[in-house]
């Protein structure tokens, strides 16, 4: 039987972190549909090794989801793709609005362009705020892999959004880059 | 122009976080599984004999766990071959019992239409319960998955639905001759099915 404050924490964990969650595989896969997938695949491993899981349940689920997301690789190129259009999320738009959104559209799709290993690095480290030692632990990989793979990707993304940065720059007087969001 | 890494992070993080700040995740939560904790209770205390009594309690339980569900028409598409009555597993055990047997379980689709006793569907840990149903050949829709090649040790070639409509359903082809479909209400997607399928192969 499963005491009922078991359960409780549990409920707790989840409903606070698949949220977030969700973004870290959006990130990695691209389209909702996907990502929703790979958190509820996420969340019923983290259910069933509970146990285990709940001395670190934020790192146990993060290594589970980057885990399925390379799942995911190995077996995408293998076969047909799925009839998922490309999508972006639905967000309220305004008029103003478009040119960020612009941006925030190109900044996407440079991550999607990047290889999966990449885009996994960026978005722990960079999104998740993960040290480069925790994200290795989460990617099993060494310290050293993390790195380079962090230089590389930073690399990539400044080559393919160095025309929109500048744009950025162009059309904010005080020449600051995007403003940054609230982070849960 | 340069960019420095502080100010590229900084900018793709608020683009990100910008984007995504409206994705809710829409699907339900899971229930954590009362067999799978008390495994993981009974292993971390290091008891090799609380280890073999739940194992055998266990089996007892799951003994019945192959049965008919009574539904005529299975959940296959009928493209498929003639539609056969779909039994329900409700866990790895009885899973594993029914790829083990697959024509055997074809013959005897008319035997049960029981309900174990003792087993609640509303508590199964996902992707149980998984209604399996033995068809003639792989429907025309699904999608080759070698992931699933060699299922649990089996002699199979995988398949698995992607488009919404076909469900959870994953395909094992038996050496051309029988297919087994297996599908599940607790998940969404065929590759979602056949991911927790390989996770509970691997972990049983």
């Amino acid at each position: 039987m499963i005491a009922p404050e078991e359960q409780d924490e549990f409920d707790d964990f989840a409903r606070g972190f698949c949220d977030r969650l969700l973004r870290i595989a959006y990130v990695l896969v691209g389209n909702v549909h996907d990502a929703e997938d790979l958190v509820q695949v996420t969340l019923l491993q983290t259910a069933r090794h509970w146990q285990a899981a709940r001395r670190s349940p934020h790192g146990y689920a993060r290594t589970v989801l980057v885990n399925a997301s390379k799942d995911r690789w190995r077996h995408r190129s293998r076969r047909p793709p799925e009839d998922f259009p490309e999508e972006t999320v639905d967000a309220p738009v305004e008029d103003a609005m478009v040119e960020q959104l612009l941006e925030r559209d190109a900044v996407l799709t440079a991550l999607r362009r990047l290889p999966p290993r990449q885009r996994a690095v960026v978005a722990l480290r960079f999104l998740e705020d993960l040290s480069v030692e925790a994200t290795a632990d989460v990617l099993g990989c060494s310290p050293g892999t993390v790195k380079t793979q962090t230089s590389r990707a930073l690399q990539r993304l400044r080559t393919d959004l160095a025309p929109v940065i500048a744009s950025s720059h162009a059309t904010r007087p005080d020449g600051s880059p995007c403003t940054s969001t609230t982070r849960n | 122009m340069h960019i420095d890494d502080q100010e590229l992070i900084t900018f793709v993080r608020a683009a990100v976080e910008d984007r995504t700040e409206v994705l809710r995740y829409r699907r339900p939560l899971p229930r954590l599984s009362g067999r799978s904790a008390a495994r993981m209770r009974a292993r971390s205390a290091g008891v090799a004999v609380a280890v073999a009594a739940a194992s055998a309690v266990l089996a007892v339980l799951t003994l019945p766990a192959v049965l008919g569900s009574g539904q005529d028409g299975g959940t296959g598409p009928s493209a498929a071959g003639p539609s056969v009555t779909p039994w329900t597993v409700s866990d790895s055990a009885a899973l594993e019992a029914a790829l083990a047997d697959p024509e055997g379980l074809r013959v005897r689709r008319q035997v049960s239409t029981s309900t174990p006793v003792g087993v609640d569907p509303g508590a199964l840990a996902p992707p149980y319960p998984v209604e399996v149903s033995v068809l003639a050949r792989v429907p025309g829709q699904a999608v080759r998955y070698r992931p699933l090649d060699g299922f649990d040790g089996h002699d199979v070639r995988g398949w698995v639905g992607i488009k919404p409509t076909e469900g959870a359903t994953v395909w094992l082809e038996y050496d051309g001759q029988l297919v087994m479909q297996l599908s599940a209400r607790t998940v969404l997607t065929g590759t979602a099915l056949a991911t927790l399928l390989l996770r509970e192969g691997a972990s049983s």
